[in-house]
């Protein structure tokens, strides 16, 4: 292997990697705190790429507005599952698993008859390439990359230092001690369920930039955030975070030398022998 | 105000498909059932939402003036039995289909018909499918099965022409799907591609709607080609594969297919797209037909018209003439007049033929439409003449 | 009276743990509930601060009735609950701890005055304020759940068996800690297991028998009571 494919497959990994945390993250908040799988979320990632798309290439809204117009549509998208799907569940993880499974698939179908059967895409922000050393990126790239981060670190500061931030890692690591200190559990719900929603929405806006836009787009985004969660750690940010990055290099580096078709099989051997090896994943804790 | 109305139909359609595929599909008296084996979702909705749309217009159209069968008036109807594109959903649609009595099937995607193909000719039903798969899906053991768009076979008139029109491209790479599709897409391509004397450097497999085309892209280029064909690779696919390779700083030529030039130039972006070849794809419309068909669906659904939808038309224009011809509904009486049968269609003649490489005439020919992306429009290139004796 | 009970019952499923339990608390009292395992403390004290639901009866807080609004209403009337198990947000640090153990408070400069307040009085917290709380010892998280609790300022604290599993010297400083706590005004609830430190500590003390109240009285006539003595003293 030469220096510059090397270079190419890691700059390749990195950036899906990224992107494939920011998906990763909002699953994860919401299964660190309410124990929820959010089967929803892939579809969350998808109806906001249609919003912006809808928005801002077919209306022609200016695209910065068009994207806090899709976080309110995949806020509140998020909210009314919180309140209609998973509520009346009481969040019993396996019932919800099974109901967003449903709703995901519902969501999808209906979708396609809505949207039609040709794909969209939306412009990028940033065209051109960039070159670095003998590799290349396109610079929507790099700008989806430095999203990412910005977003995994503001969501870093939010739990940290926020009032609401705090109240989710109070419910996070004991739901009743929190109650007992006057926290809003249900309104903390609403919340993580909006700060999901809306990193979803980010997500699928530089998904459709970089990969067109169609009901089937947060189908194989999601898979991996299942596994990038897993990995990490059920309910871990940092965990995500170093998952994340984990399989995007991985992805990139089986694809790249063995070809497409091995990654998911790569993916879940990789899963598997965390799994053996410490149950709750790299970063897990019991829940 | 177009948004809105194309929800409305868009959410009308979602609530037919869901209600024909529920109800039983048993003919009525003069009533012919022909039932539609299709993706409506998964990763290969696009094409089955947009057949399903061609074939519900096409039989209205049909239906105007009737199949006249001595004395009686026949009818088609469209079945729609979603596959979501899963092999096994396929075989249970199949299944489903001949124990209604269905005896006229449609079926696209080689993964989804070759697995029921043995079954719908032991029963004795016609079946055509637009879909790859070669001696899989055609043969003299299988006299009633049709291919109804030719898929992989375009291979044996765009290399020989690509020897002649672009004598510089010497090294061939291919970049398919890992399923059925795609590799026998990349069988014969590759075959062709070397019978016309160029050498093959790659073939590369990626798996059907995967998110991210730069591991494909930096691989195949590891083999340094001049012509990359897209082969059995669809829509958003291929063009994230050419927008990829070109980011890549990939130089020579591209072929595509089986993609709307619109959506392609969208998706691949203007850079990206720029040069690609366009095989056996329609531009614009150009005759009268063609444009009346892309009204009609623009004024249904709104745009972007969907260019895949023009395959999904004629074919059943064709099995209903033959049932005129051969004055019957029985499906084996049927497929003989079929195959005997030449259409003036939206491509032109069209004939079920290739008798010289599946020992029976049941592959389309006709001849390829080329289209190029020149100035970030896509434009005519030329037309292929489908090779004389095959 | 600060605190009112008057013939709770309470059910888990189709099980009764407490049944016609009367009990009051005045202003800056301390008083203690004592009993074996399972006699229906804990759901007393969980009735009280609402993370539970009552079947029966009636709970008043300074003459309102509480029983029937959510907790964070009852800690907003003064109702401090330090459960059992000590509950702390173990990936939280000590700080972190403290400063939610006044969210609903408002007054940030009244929260960092009774946060030094607490360093000042428990120096182990300030020595310890960047540590995780899950990495404390036993006895330093049950002085951490006090403070925390007394973060909320209480003018009822509810306070569920603080000294289990804890040193001789450390039971001894938990004493202390609820003398001062109690000095300061506030009124204190108290379960314990442990019933000589607990009717040492209280001036009235309730002895509840498989969710019943059995006996009840200033805490030396309790430690007088042959059947108490007997039974919880081991004398």
């Amino acid at each position: 292997m030469t220096a510059t494919l090397a270079l190419q497959i890691g700059i390749t990994g990195l950036v899906m990697g990224l992107i494939y945390m920011l998906i990763a993250l909002g699953v994860t908040l919401i299964f660190g705190i309410m124990r929820v799988v959010n089967f929803v979320h892939g579809e969350l990632v998808m109806l906001s790429a249609f919003a912006v798309y809808y928005l801002s290439a077919e209306w022609g809204i200016n695209f910065w507005l068009a994207l806090p117009l899709a976080m309110l549509v995949s806020a509140f998208t998020g909210i009314l599952c919180q309140k209609f799907l998973f509520r009346p569940l009481r969040y019993d993880i396996l019932n919800c698993f099974i109901i967003g499974i449903g709703a995901s698939f519902a969501i999808r179908s209906g979708s396609w008859a809505l949207f039609g059967p040709e794909p969209r895409a939306i412009p990028a922000l940033v065209p051109g390439v960039m070159r670095i050393g003998g590799a290349f990126v396109s610079q929507q790239r790099v700008f989806t990359a430095a999203v990412c981060v910005v977003l995994a670190v503001a969501l870093f500061l939010f739990l940290q230092y926020t009032r609401p931030g705090k109240a989710m890692r109070a419910v996070e690591q004991d739901p009743e001690a929190a109650l007992l200190m006057g926290i809003n559990i249900e309104n903390v719900y609403v919340t993580v369920f909006v700060v999901s929603g809306a990193l979803a929405a980010v997500g699928g806006a530089l998904l459709g930039m970089l990969f067109g836009v169609d009901p089937e787009m947060g189908a194989e985004p999601l898979l991996k955030s299942f596994i990038i969660v897993q990995i990490g750690g059920m309910g871990s940010i940092l965990g995500t975070v170093i998952a994340g990055l984990f399989i995007g290099m991985s992805d990139s580096i089986t694809e790249t030398t063995l070809g497409g078709e091995l990654a998911f099989i790569i993916d879940f051997a990789i899963l598997m022998l965390i799994l053996i090896v410490r149950p709750k994943g790299l970063f897990g804790y019991d829940v | 105000m177009l948004i809105g109305r194309r929800s409305i139909a868009g959410l009308a359609v979602g609530l037919a498909y869901t209600g024909l595929s529920s109800r039983a599909a048993f003919a009525a008296d003069k009533e012919i059932v022909v039932g539609a084996n299709v993706p409506m979702s998964g990763p290969a909705a696009s094409g089955g939402i947009a057949a399903e749309r061609a074939l519900t217009h096409a039989t209205e159209i049909i239906n105007k003036e009737g199949i006249q069968i001595g004395p009686d008036r026949y009818t088609l109807k469209i079945a729609i039995y979603d596959n979501k594109y899963i092999p096994a959903e396929s075989v249970t649609n199949a299944e489903k289909m001949l124990s209604e009595g269905i005896r006229y099937i449609y079926s696209i995607g080689s993964g989804n018909s070759v697995p029921i193909v043995d079954k719908t000719n032991a029963a004795k039903a016609l079946q055509f499918s637009f879909a790859s798969g070669k001696d899989h899906l055609t043969g003299p053991n299988l006299p009633l099965s049709f291919r109804s768009v030719p898929t992989n076979e375009t291979a044996y008139a765009i290399y020989p022409w690509l020897k002649t029109a672009y004598p510089n491209v010497k090294r061939v790479a291919h970049v398919n799907p890992s399923d059925e599709a795609g590799f026998t897409e990349s069988e014969d391509r590759r075959a062709q591609a070397e019978k016309a004397g160029f050498t093959n450097v790659a073939n590369e497999y990626f798996k059907r709607g995967a998110t991210d085309f730069y591991p494909t892209a930096t691989r195949v280029l590891t083999s340094n080609p001049d012509f990359i064909d897209f082969g059995g690779s669809i829509g958003r696919d291929q063009a994230l594969g050419v927008k990829a390779l070109r980011e890549l700083g990939y130089k020579g030529m591209i072929m595509v297919g089986y993609v709307d030039p619109k959506t392609f130039l969208e998706i691949a972006g203007p850079e990206g797209a720029e040069g690609a070849l366009l095989s056996n794809t329609l531009i614009e419309p150009q005759t009268q037909v063609q444009k009346d068909l892309v009204d009609w669906y623009i004024k249904k659904y709104g745009p972007p018209f969907s260019a895949v939808l023009y395959d999904s038309w004629d074919p059943i224009f064709m099995l209903a003439e033959a049932m005129r011809k051969a004055q019957s509904i029985d499906p084996v009486v049927v497929a003989e007049s079929l195959r005997s049968l030449e259409w003036a269609g939206l491509f032109g003649t069209m004939k079920y033929g290739m008798k010289s490489v599946y020992k029976i005439d049941c592959s389309m020919t006709r001849d390829i439409p080329m289209g190029v992306v020149k100035g970030g429009k896509s434009t005519y290139l030329t037309t292929i003449p489908w090779p004389k004796g095959l | 009276m600060l605190l009112e009970i008057r013939a709770l019952a309470m059910e888990y499923g189709t099980a009764r743990v407490l049944s016609g339990v009367s009990l009051n608390v005045a202003e800056g009292e301390i008083v203690t509930l004592i009993g074996a395992n399972g006699a229906g403390k804990t759901s007393c004290l969980r009735a009280i601060s609402g993370l539970n639901p009552t079947a029966a009866g009636e709970i008043r807080f300074a003459g309102e009735r509480i029983d029937t609004i959510p907790p964070r209403k009852r800690l907003d009337m003064g109702i401090v609950h330090v459960p059992e198990g000590k509950r702390l947000f173990p990936r939280m640090t000590v700080r972190e701890n403290l400063e939610i153990g006044a969210f609903k408070r408002r007054d940030s400069a009244g929260i960092a005055a009774d946060r030094e307040a607490m360093f000042a009085r428990f120096p182990i917290l300030q020595a310890r304020q960047k540590q995780r709380a899950g990495s404390l010892s036993g006895g330093e998280q049950q002085i951490l759940a006090f403070a925390r609790g007394l973060m909320a300022r209480p003018r009822l604290l509810l306070v569920d068996e603080p000294t289990v599993g804890l040193a001789p010297l450390m039971v001894q400083e938990l004493s202390r800690t609820m003398r001062a706590i109690h000095r300061d005004g506030v009124a204190i609830l108290l379960v314990e297991q442990n019933a000589a430190m607990a009717l040492r500590l209280a001036s009235r003390g309730y002895l509840l028998e498989t969710g019943r109240i059995m006996a009840a009285g200033p805490t030396r006539e309790l430690l007088a009571n042959d059947y108490v003595r007997k039974a919880y003293l081991g004398l």
